[in-house]
């Protein structure tokens, strides 16, 4: 042939090679299909002559079939797709081989006659075909065959193809590659009779070798001259190095399989980096180039299962026990991932050597596997490399409790990785450092949840990494709030949380929203696990944690706040606050006061609109203790009456200096700064502790508390009708004291008079007076026994004080009792002032007479008939029968007076009120009780009127 | 060469002896296309066989001499009337007489120094033959040719260098290309490696061609008139795709594959047929990168007996 002869088929191809970069979906799969097509027609050729066993057509007919593989114009899909098909119809050809080889002793033949195939790729497979039916059909020649197609294959720099190549040969060995058997793998002894076996079968071996092959053999051991041979890396040398020495180096039958695929692997990886550095036509646009670099960077990805595809072989050998794999296997797989450079491969690689191999071979050479991730490409991922590692380990260890030996080994030695990795990757995004260190949190608390100092240990790292640098981005933002949860999540316990000395640091680097969002949460976990927490140290990390809830703040949201949002969100945080003090609490009464002074002195900068929401709880919670303390009392109280001087377990109340007064002045002293802000709602505040105190039988305090809502009422009410709703509060609490002595509360019950007095609408005026009356006559309803004691008592100290005064007699009392309410119902009295009771009533009257308008006079005269009714039925001497029929009197004289439009004045209500105590009055004169009573009023005349 | 003109009436065969353990080639003989096996020997050997000469239907053939010659020539195809015979033995076997029936003779050229090996080129032929000659008073001369061929084993050189050859392309490419040796026999492998130091360029593949260079010389009249013929007879893909700095790729040739002579450095002065490797490098543009060297071929065996035929992949090409 001469080389005119050749010039046609340069130009076909130069056709071809133009197509290449507009090739089209369309013509991708019309491509692939014509050379599917040809395949087929080859593998029809193969499949007649491997029937008729002819070899050496075979061989051509399965070089030609193998021609498609060529191409160069497929996509890595399509090509994949032609491999497959073309590989599948291979198996024809090593069935023939292998059937060959049975009738005649022609395995080296095949070996070279295959090679004879002019084409490289169609030589390679036929070539990689020939060596696998070589080694099933003689063992001993696994190693010789592996090595020269390792060699052979470098024949093929294209990245595609290469890499398909490649792939190809990993799949026909992958049945073949010598391995460590399951017993050998458990007898130690397994490895030198392994040697033995080997160095026995020696001699054979070289005389099997001496035929055919020989004059190769010896060119390919003695004549290479190469000087750059010799700058091969170890391995490499391993490889090709004699077999002798390899004796010497117990380079047993297992380790060529070893070091085969990695070798193999290397190779890959160089190959499928090449992709993305191939360089492009220099004709095309900026736009374009940019557009194939990422079209090539796809493809790659495409590609990288076929380098995996080693990793896996390599996982599925049995000789690669945890010690082969840490002193063999990952040391070369490390060195060759840091020295290729490529961020794609460095990532994937790594990410798969994690995935493929045993976690507990990763838990055995984590610092190997940490020692090469500073030194990766800057683009490297490293966050999502080490993130998998530790997902990979939560995952074993929750598998396997139990497992892991030193637990806090595995922690440290993820810290001093990740720390020499911020040290030496300066480029590693912030947010990325905190996503490594949160997964390491993850970590190191599934592995040893009680190592507090660690977590604590992080935390700090978080901090130290945010305080250089700038503004918080949102994902980063996100990223701190998940690590604050993080711990929170897994140990649902604010006492544990507490001890995490920086944490309140690290919320501190958050925006106000968001450590708003972080406290609440924390709030509510305390909440939803209802945890107590009762130490007052504990008690003041918490409130420094949560601080934002607390403080007033610029950026907080104001009170004017128009976002409705923000708005009901301040006030969520703020009942979320409210409930929880709620949590802070002791079993020892002195802790509880600590605690809630820490509270209230935390409380006192939160700023007018918070102290307005979180004081009432804190008073309440307060209160409780006061009265926790108090049965304390009473009951030492009891100890000591029965001489009984056992030492309880009991707080030494003495010992500490505290009492339930103390309480009410701290009460007293938080309400302080309260009555300005919420006059109403502090007035009632004071009533209650006025209450609280009275049942402390403190008269001092609760007189102080009364006087207090007093002051409230006077100096900030102003609107007439709260007025006269809290003057009734106030007349109303009052009635319900014990506590004072009658002189005080007499006082007391002046000022409600006074204040009521000077209410400027008359009807409230009236009503309110009307209240009032009923503090001069006060009964006490309780069971008789104990009113009958409380009593008694207080009127003989009152008796030795005050002699002169007003003071009902227990005697008295007790008949009153027996006469009036025989039955189940004992009414004890308190206080009595008859004048004053008169004189209230009759205040209301002139006052209710000084109204224009009748009608409601007319009710308000039946209000003050029946208020009189009571007192008289009471028979206490206050009210008298004469009374009663001189109001009967004027109500009638009243109606007269209305005689003309009375029908219109008296609604319905009205009316049926007043029948309702007309009625009463005639069941009261009919009762056997009552009668005697009842005798001296005269219902005549209205009688006739209701006649009329 | 002589040729039946009428219709014979006479049959010559020429048959060799002692040949049960030869080797035989298939070859073609002159420009007729069919292939005969031809038995192969070297010099030295005694080349004896019988030759009979059949007389049809009783008729008579009246001859002066007969006689058997043993004859080596190089024919050119372009001058094929004017062989060179190197070398020649006549032996008479019958004078003056009539021949018919059957008539049986033998022959024994003893021990032939036969220093050149049979070649079949393109514009070359090296031709062994043995030549029945019967001559006649008046009519024309009678003969018949049997081939045979000659194959010589030689003597494995005493020195084998590797080659090693540097390419280098201004700061574009440095390349090394060694082979572990520079003399093969004809079932040899050429095994070497090409190293890529530096490559800039961005190649597409490489490849062997083996080219089979034959050059003629012919000296009828005044003018000598040389003839070179370059012949591809192998080519052979090494490498598929851009090679980069420090790739190594390895170069394994099976030399059986093809159908080769030794070298032959100068034949009578008459035509020399050499060996070259020709290294090709594509770019992705097409273009060719040559590098050239020559390969010393010899024949170390002569052709087994028995041999699974692999048909060259290059006849596909073609």
């Amino acid at each position: 042939m001469s080389r005119k002869d050749k010039t046609p088929k340069i130009s076909q191809k130069n056709q071809e090679q133009k197509k290449t970069p507009t090739t089209q979906v369309g013509e991708q799969t019309q491509l692939l299909d014509s050379l599917k097509a040809a395949a087929r027609r080859s593998g029809f050729y193969l499949q007649r002559s491997v029937q008729e066993g002819k070899l050496s057509d075979s061989i051509k007919q399965a070089g030609e079939m193998l021609n498609g593989l060529r191409s160069s114009s497929l996509s890595p899909k399509n090509y994949y797709d032609l491999y497959l098909f073309v590989s599948d119809e291979l198996r024809y050809f090593g069935l023939l081989l292998r059937e060959s080889i049975k009738k005649e002793p022609i395995a080296s033949i095949i070996y070279r006659d295959v090679q004879f195939t002019s084409r490289i790729i169609p030589r390679l497979y036929l070539l990689i075909t020939a060596g696998a039916v070589v080694i099933e059909n003689n063992p001993k020649k696994t190693r010789e065959i592996l090595l020269d197609l390792l060699e052979m294959c470098k024949g093929v720099p294209h990245p595609t193809r290469g890499l398909f190549l490649r792939h190809y040969l990993s799949q026909m060995t992958k049945d073949l590659l010598p391995d460590i058997s399951e017993s050998e793998k458990g007898s130690k002894n397994g490895n030198e009779k392994e040697i033995e076996k080997e160095i026995e079968k020696e001699p054979k071996n070289q005389k099997s070798n001496e035929n055919e092959n020989k004059n190769e053999k010896k060119n390919e051991n003695k004549n290479v001259k190469i000087k750059k041979e010799e700058s091969k890396t170890e391995n490499n040398k391993n490889l090709q190095g004699n077999e002798n020495e390899d004796k010497k180096n117990n380079v047993l039958p297992w380790m060529i399989s070893i070091n085969f695929t990695i070798q193999n692997l290397i190779e890959m990886n160089k190959l499928w980096i090449r992709i993305q550095h191939q360089k492009l036509p220099g004709n095309i646009s900026k736009l374009e180039r940019v557009s194939s670099r990422i079209k090539l960077t796809e493809e790659r990805k495409d590609l990288c299962s076929l380098v995996g595809t080693n990793l896996v072989r390599l996982s599925q050998l049995d000789s690669v026990t945890l010690e082969v794999y840490k002193e063999r296997v990952l040391p070369i797989l490390l060195e060759q991932i840091e020295q290729c450079g490529d961020k794609i491969a460095q990532s994937y690689l790594t990410e798969a050597i994690i995935l493929v191999f045993p976690d507990e071979y990763h838990i055995h050479t984590l610092p190997d596997l940490f020692s090469i991730l500073p030194n990766l490409h800057q683009e490297v991922n490293i966050k999502n490399i080490i993130i998998l590692l530790i997902e990979r380990l939560i995952n074993f260890a929750n598998n396997n409790p139990k497992s892991i030996e030193n637990t806090f080994l595995i922690t440290q030695i993820f810290s001093k990785g990740i720390s020499s990795i911020t040290r030496k990757r300066t480029s590693l995004p912030r947010i990325h450092l905190l996503s490594i260190l949160n997964g390491l949190m993850k970590l190191s608390l599934c592995l040893h949840p009680q190592r507090i100092d660690f977590i604590n240990h992080m935390l700090s790292s978080c901090v130290k990494s945010i305080a250089i640098q700038k503004k918080l981005t949102k994902d980063e933002i996100n990223e701190i709030l998940s690590i604050l949860s993080t711990p929170l999540d897994f140990y649902n316990d604010l006492n544990i949380l507490v001890q995490l000395e920086n944490y309140s640091m690290l919320i501190d680097t958050l925006p106000n929203e968001n450590r708003r969002i972080i406290s609440l949460k924390f709030l509510e976990n305390g909440l939803n696990t209802l945890t107590i927490v009762s130490s007052p140290k504990k008690v003041s990390k918490l409130l420094e944690i949560t601080k934002v809830l607390f403080l007033d703040s610029k950026d907080s949201i104001s009170e004017n706040e128009e976002d409705e949002n923000l708005k009901s969100l301040f006030f969520r945080e703020q009942y979320t606050v409210c409930r929880f003090i709620h949590l802070l609490r002791s079993e020892n009464i002195a802790k509880s006061f600590k605690i809630l002074q820490i509270i209230a002195d935390t409380f006192s900068s939160g700023g007018t609109r918070r102290i307005k929401i979180t004081i009432p709880p804190l008073v309440f919670s307060a209160l409780q203790l006061a009265n926790g303390i108090r049965q304390l009392e009473k009951e030492k109280k009891k100890i000591l009456n029965n001489n009984n001087k056992e030492n309880k377990d009991h707080d030494n109340l003495e010992d500490i200096g505290l009492s339930a007064k103390k309480i009410f002045e701290f009460i007293h002293k938080i309400m302080t700064s309260l009555t300005k802000l919420l006059p109403l709602k502090s007035l009632k505040l004071f009533l209650q502790c006025a209450l609280a105190s009275d049942k402390c039988n403190f008269e001092p305090i609760a007189y102080e508390f009364m006087t207090k809502a007093i002051l409230v009422y006077n100096d900030h009410l102003k609107d007439p009708k709260t007025q006269y709703q809290m003057i009734n509060y106030i007349s109303s609490t009052l009635q319900t004291l014990r506590a004072f002595h009658p002189d005080n509360y007499s006082l007391l019950c002046n000022q409600c008079g006074g204040y009521s007095a000077k209410l400027n609408i008359a009807p409230h005026q009236v009503r309110a007076i009307v209240t009032c009356s009923y503090l001069f006559l006060s009964i006490i309803k309780q069971p008789l026994n104990i009113a009958y004691k409380e009593i008694k008592e207080k009127i003989e100290i009152q008796d030795e004080k005050n002699k002169n005064k007003k003071i009902v007699k227990v005697e008295k009392v007790k008949k009153i009792i027996e006469y009036k309410r025989p039955s189940n119902e004992p009414v004890l009295l308190y206080f009595i002032d008859v004048k004053r009771l008169l004189g209230c009533i009759s205040r209301a009257i002139r006052v209710a007479g000084s109204l224009m308008e009748p009608s409601l006079l007319f009710e308000l005269l039946i209000e003050i008939l029946n208020t009189c009714l009571y007192f008289f039925e009471l028979d206490s001497g206050a009210v008298n029968s004469s009374f009663i029929n001189t109001l009967l009197d004027l109500i009638l004289q009243k109606k007269s007076e209305n005689e003309s439009n009375w029908k219109q004045l008296l609604t319905k209500p009205i009316y049926n009120f007043y029948y309702l105590t007309f009625k009463h009055i005639k069941l009261c004169k009919k009762n056997k009780e009552t009668k005697r009573l009842f005798k001296p009023i005269k219902i005549e005349k209205i009688l006739k009127d209701f006649l009329k | 060469m002589s040729m039946f003109s009428s219709k014979p009436f006479h049959q010559i065969e020429i048959s060799f002896t002692n040949v049960e353990n030869r080797q035989t080639i298939n070859q073609t003989i002159g420009e007729s296309k069919e292939i005969t096996p031809l038995f192969i020997y070297s010099s030295g050997d005694n080349i004896t066989g019988e030759v009979k000469i059949k007389i049809k239907n009783s008729k008579k053939l009246e001859y002066r001499n007969i006689s058997i010659a043993f004859i080596g020539q190089i024919e050119l195809t372009y001058d094929p009337g004017n062989p060179t015979i190197f070398i020649t033995e006549k032996v008479l076997v019958a004078k003056g007489g009539i021949l018919t029936g059957s008539n049986d003779y033998s022959f024994n050229f003893q021990r032939k120094r036969m220093r050149y090996e049979s070649y079949k080129g393109t514009n070359v032929n090296l031709r062994y033959f043995v030549r029945v000659i019967i001559d006649r008073n008046i009519s024309t001369t009678y003969s018949q040719d049997k081939d045979f061929w000659v194959m010589n084993v030689m003597k494995p050189p005493l020195e084998n260098p590797p080659i090693n050859i540097k390419v280098g392309l201004k700061s574009d490419l440095n390349i090394d290309i060694t082979l572990e040796q520079s003399q093969f026999h004809l079932t040899d492998v050429i095994k070497g490696i090409v190293n890529y130091y530096i490559v800039k360029i961005q190649f597409k593949s490489m490849g062997l061609s083996i080219i089979k260079r034959e050059i003629t010389k012919s000296n009828s009249g005044m003018n000598q008139n040389i003839f070179t013929e370059n012949e591809t007879i192998a080519k052979f893909e090494i490498m598929d795709g851009a090679p980069v700095q420090g790739d190594k790729i390895p170069i394994r040739f099976f030399l059986r594959s093809l159908n080769l002579t030794p070298t032959f450095p100068q034949i009578n002065n008459i035509f020399s047929v050499r060996y070259f490797l020709n290294l090709v490098l594509v770019d992705k543009k097409e273009k060719r990168y040559f590098r050239e060297t020559e390969l010393v071929l010899y024949r170390n065996t002569l052709p087994e007996k028995k041999t699974i035929l692999i048909k060259k992949e290059l006849s596909s090409d073609k």
